[in-house]
């Protein structure tokens, strides 16, 4: 009964990767509208009134039927630089983080998993912001993660062997 | 029927939907980067992969090794190879921007922060082996030189395109596209470092 259900619970988890992945790479599910595009004015829009915050993630989204009058008319063809800055000082944070979480025994799998979280937020920042995927269509981001997928599948593969090992040798 | 799919092609193509109809607007070489990105994506994913595996099979035998590598000398190379990517991504816009000058500048940058990462490592091997170190003497050792190696492979690899668009920038000839390209392959060695640091060094 509990081994059915995990089955169902990796079914279902298999699904909504797998499948959101492939939904996204035929184009009808673009995750990258939830990443802000400037960071650093989402960032302003705390400290000021909500109504500028909402003008960087508009809809434009490189589209350029529905282009705002304001700012890139230019964009369109040449993609939008991010300030650069900004991001690197986030990045040198979050090495800081890492390093100092790090110190903080939460044992094997615990600090693994805090390491990797902190990894994978730096990552998209590279490659949302330095690498531009952000500003790229959003079919390649599927072409990208569905390898990494298939990636954490497979490990999902191996790991069971580990638990019966125990670990301490 | 097949005059009704050209239809329904047509239709998209006029319609609001010209931007999904031809979904990867950019240049081929572009995309072949991507591609090969992708490629390169599932060998870190495999080398990282089997690493987890086996640290998580061997966990105490391997923190203990991990914890003897030297965590601040990384994490100053994690500094600079960050901001060798904050750098090339400075390059890519002023080339994209058809400055020259501040192109050929800022790969300078660049390429110096490259060597940089490149030599602390070396310092990092060579008192390794100077202390009996070598990947033969233990599981994590082997995985530490591999996935390390592996990187730094990489990354001299990568110093050689920044040479040439760096020397070319210098001489006047800036190409964005280019530049773009190489900024690509650059920014993702600079991710896989940003995996292999925290698990190498610090868990």
């Amino acid at each position: 009964m509990e081994g059915l259900l995990g089955v169902a619970f990796l079914l279902v988890l298999w699904l909504g990767l797998f499948g959101a992945a492939l939904l996204g790479l035929i184009g009808t599910f673009d995750v990258l509208k939830r990443i802000p595009r400037d960071p650093v004015l989402v960032l302003a829009g705390f400290f000021h009134s909500s109504t500028e915050a909402s003008v960087p993630g508009a809809p434009s989204g490189g589209s350029s039927g529905g282009g705002a009058p304001h700012e890139q008319p230019a964009a369109a063809e040449r993609h939008p630089h991010p300030k650069y800055v900004p991001i690197f000082v986030a990045l040198m944070v979050l090495t800081v983080v890492t390093v100092l979480l790090s110190r903080v025994h939460v044992g094997h799998l615990g600090n693994a998993l805090i390491a990797v979280a902190v990894a994978l937020v730096k990552g998209t920042l590279v490659a949302a912001f330095f690498m531009h995927l952000k500003f790229e269509t959003k079919h390649l981001l599927w072409v990208l993660l569905i390898p990494v997928i298939f990636g954490i599948a497979y490990m999902l593969g191996i790991f069971p062997d580990i638990g019966t090992l125990g670990g301490g040798h | 029927m097949d005059a009704a799919v050209a239809e329904a092609h047509v239709a998209a193509l006029q319609g609001e939907d010209a931007h999904a109809a031809e979904p990867f607007r950019m240049s081929a070489v572009k995309f072949a980067m991507w591609l090969f990105l992708a490629s390169e994506v599932m060998f870190f994913a495999g080398l990282l992969g089997s690493y987890l595996v086996l640290r998580f099979s061997h966990a105490n035998q391997f923190s203990e090794e991990a914890l003897a590598l030297n965590w601040p000398l990384a994490t100053l190379n994690t500094v600079v190879l960050i901001g060798s990517s904050l750098t090339m991504a400075l390059a890519v816009s002023a080339a994209q921007a058809g400055q020259a000058p501040r192109t050929a500048r800022f790969l300078g940058f660049t390429f110096v922060l490259g060597v940089v990462f490149l030599v602390v490592k070396a310092i990092e091997y060579s008192t390794k082996i100077h202390h009996g170190i070598v990947p033969s003497m233990s599981l994590f050792y082997a995985s530490y030189f591999t996935m390390t190696g592996c990187h730094a492979l990489h990354l001299i690899g990568g110093l050689v395109p920044v040479t040439v668009v760096g020397l070319r920038a210098l001489r006047g000839r800036v190409d964005g596209g280019k530049v773009e390209l190489v900024g690509l392959y650059w920014h993702f060695v600079d991710l896989v470092w940003i995996f292999l640091f925290p698990l190498l060094y610090l868990i």
